[in-house]
């Protein structure tokens, strides 16, 4: 009869305690799984890292490492994608950045260069957050691996976490996917709370100055030596995401940044989202911690925005009337490409239809992405200093 | 308009210096706020050699490395949080701000280097262009 244990094993596995917990990850996979499919949020990343979630919760799943009877080891392909591309070197969140690179276009950031400063600001959030959290009690390397959340960018966020050793990984990917679809939501609601219904009104002509080959070319080396010489360790993220726009400026290499943007992006988006579920096993998952993450991530989000538009604010105070800048716009400084800045667009047509803020906004948002990936350098830079 | 380039090359300049001395200067202050060498241990990173990438399915081998704490049967990490007393806190709190003013500060440095080096990028162009 004993060697038939083989057939129950895994019912037993589930019966023992705390396996009621995989449960509840099935219940978490088919939510995310509901939520890609259903209400269209991330699907490219949130169904591969809900199927994930159910995968590797399945009692002895063979997804992940196990030790046989008799002692023999089986490693899973999920476990082995996790220890390969995500902790020996932080290789897929970083290789997306290339693909990323290559999908952004730079003008209207290089166009209108005061928009940069958006991406600074609204970078707010991750730090306010960082605090927030170690009031609650997290210690400084989760606390800042939750506050990274807030740079709203899923490989940003989960590159640092990873890096500083956060327990939270898979909580701090779910939340930074989840809230980056939720930003139609979120920032709405941010951005009412801190400006009058005139503020909203304000209109920005748009008189676009020509970006030459030669700038759009040189922006992607500059930005990376700049940072790489006031932040080393945002290198790696600022470098990639660099690379892959140079790829696209160059007007050399057609083929290659085609690829990067979608075939190439493509595959990494797929094998992050399956792979980042290793991080979701149900004994690190199913934890209070993790829904304090959830909070603490939707309240990066909504200081990131709130940052932005009160920097706008701030910077209105010393503009002349007539070149005023639309607060809104502050609000697209953080790095959800290009779902913010559409927000913002849409806001401002439903304030004024003639109101076209989309390209400042646009702006903004690029903006945000190099100051994210800046941020995500920087806390690496800082925080390991800090940790006693 | 060459006079505002220069200005500019001028401006650039100057933030650089000062972009460099604020990294240094954090630098040394983050050295000398940790106890601890955790600096150069996480900056450099242990080599992640061949045995970085041997599995090690061993339960035991992951109490050993550490990870007891993510194990089923500790889930009373949030009620430690809780418990910590505001003293604690605190110690984290101040270490967050410190790493919340360097932030914000070298951010904003860094974008403000990047603004000048686009805006006189810009100017340059356009100067070219009236010259032809």
């Amino acid at each position: 009869m004993e060697f038939f244990e083989f057939l129950t094993g895994g019912i037993s596995e589930f019966l023992e305690p705390g396996g009621w917990k995989m449960a509840v990850m099935w219940v978490v996979g088919a939510l995310l799984i509901w939520l890609a499919i259903k209400k269209d949020m991330e699907p490219a990343l949130l169904l591969p890292m809900g199927f994930g979630a159910i995968l590797i919760n399945i009692p002895l799943s063979g997804a992940i490492d196990q030790t046989l009877a008799g002692g023999l080891e089986m490693h899973g392909i999920i476990d082995w994608l996790f220890e390969v591309g995500i902790e020996a070197s932080e290789a897929m969140p970083l290789l997306l950045f290339i693909g990323i690179g290559a999908m952004i276009d730079f003008g209207p950031l290089l166009s209108n260069p005061k928009m940069l400063l958006f991406g600074g600001a609204a970078q707010f959030g991750i730090f306010a957050t960082i605090t927030a959290a170690a009031l609650i009690g997290f210690d400084l390397k989760d606390a800042a691996s939750t506050g990274i959340i807030g740079a709203a960018d899923g490989p940003t966020s989960i590159m640092v976490s990873q890096v500083l050793g956060s327990k939270y990984v898979g909580a701090i990917a779910v939340a930074a996917y989840s809230y980056m679809a939720l930003v139609p939501i979120i920032q709405p609601v941010a951005i009412k709370a801190v400006t009058t219904k005139k503020e909203r009104m304000i209109r920005m002509p748009y008189n676009p100055s020509s970006v030459s080959k030669n700038t759009r070319i040189l922006f992607p080396i500059l930005v990376t030596l700049i940072a790489g010489l006031v932040s080393s360790l945002s290198v790696s993220l600022v470098g990639c995401l660099m690379f892959g726009n140079l790829i696209r400026e160059s007007g050399k290499l057609d083929s290659l940044s085609q690829t990067a943007s979608t075939t190439f992006a493509n595959i990494i988006t797929l094998l992050l989202g399956i792979t980042i579920s290793a991080s979701m096993k149900a004994e690190n998952f199913v934890r209070i911690e993790t829904l304090v993450i959830m909070a603490l991530g939707l309240l990066a989000f909504i200081f990131d925005t709130m940052a932005g538009v009160l920097f706008a604010k701030f910077l209105n105070i010393f503009l002349p009337k007539g070149k005023k800048i639309n607060p809104m716009v502050g609000g697209a400084g953080i790095s959800a490409f290009p779902m913010s800045a559409r927000v913002i667009q849409k806001m401002a047509l439903k304030e004024d239809n003639q109101n076209h803020l989309l390209m400042h906004a646009v702006g903004a948002n690029v903006a945000g992405q190099i100051g994210s990936v800046i941020a995500g350098g920087i806390i690496l830079e800082l925080v390991p200093g800090l940790i006693g | 308009m060459r006079n505002n380039i220069l200005k500019k090359l001028a401006l650039f300049c100057a933030v650089l210096m000062i972009a460099l001395f604020v990294c240094s200067f954090s630098a040394l202050a983050a050295e000398s706020v940790s106890d601890t060498d955790t600096t150069s241990a996480v900056l450099t990173k242990e080599p992640r050699g061949d045995d970085s990438l041997l599995i090690a399915p061993n339960p035991n081998a992951e109490e050993e490395s550490g990870e007891a704490a993510l194990s089923p049967t500790d889930n009373d990490g949030f009620k430690e949080m809780l418990s910590k007393s505001m003293d604690e806190k605190m110690v984290t709190v101040k270490k967050t701000l410190t790493v919340m003013g360097w932030g914000m500060a070298t951010i904003f440095i860094v974008v403000i280097i990047i603004y000048i080096v686009v805006a006189t990028l810009t100017a340059v162009t356009k100067e070219k262009k009236k010259e032809e």
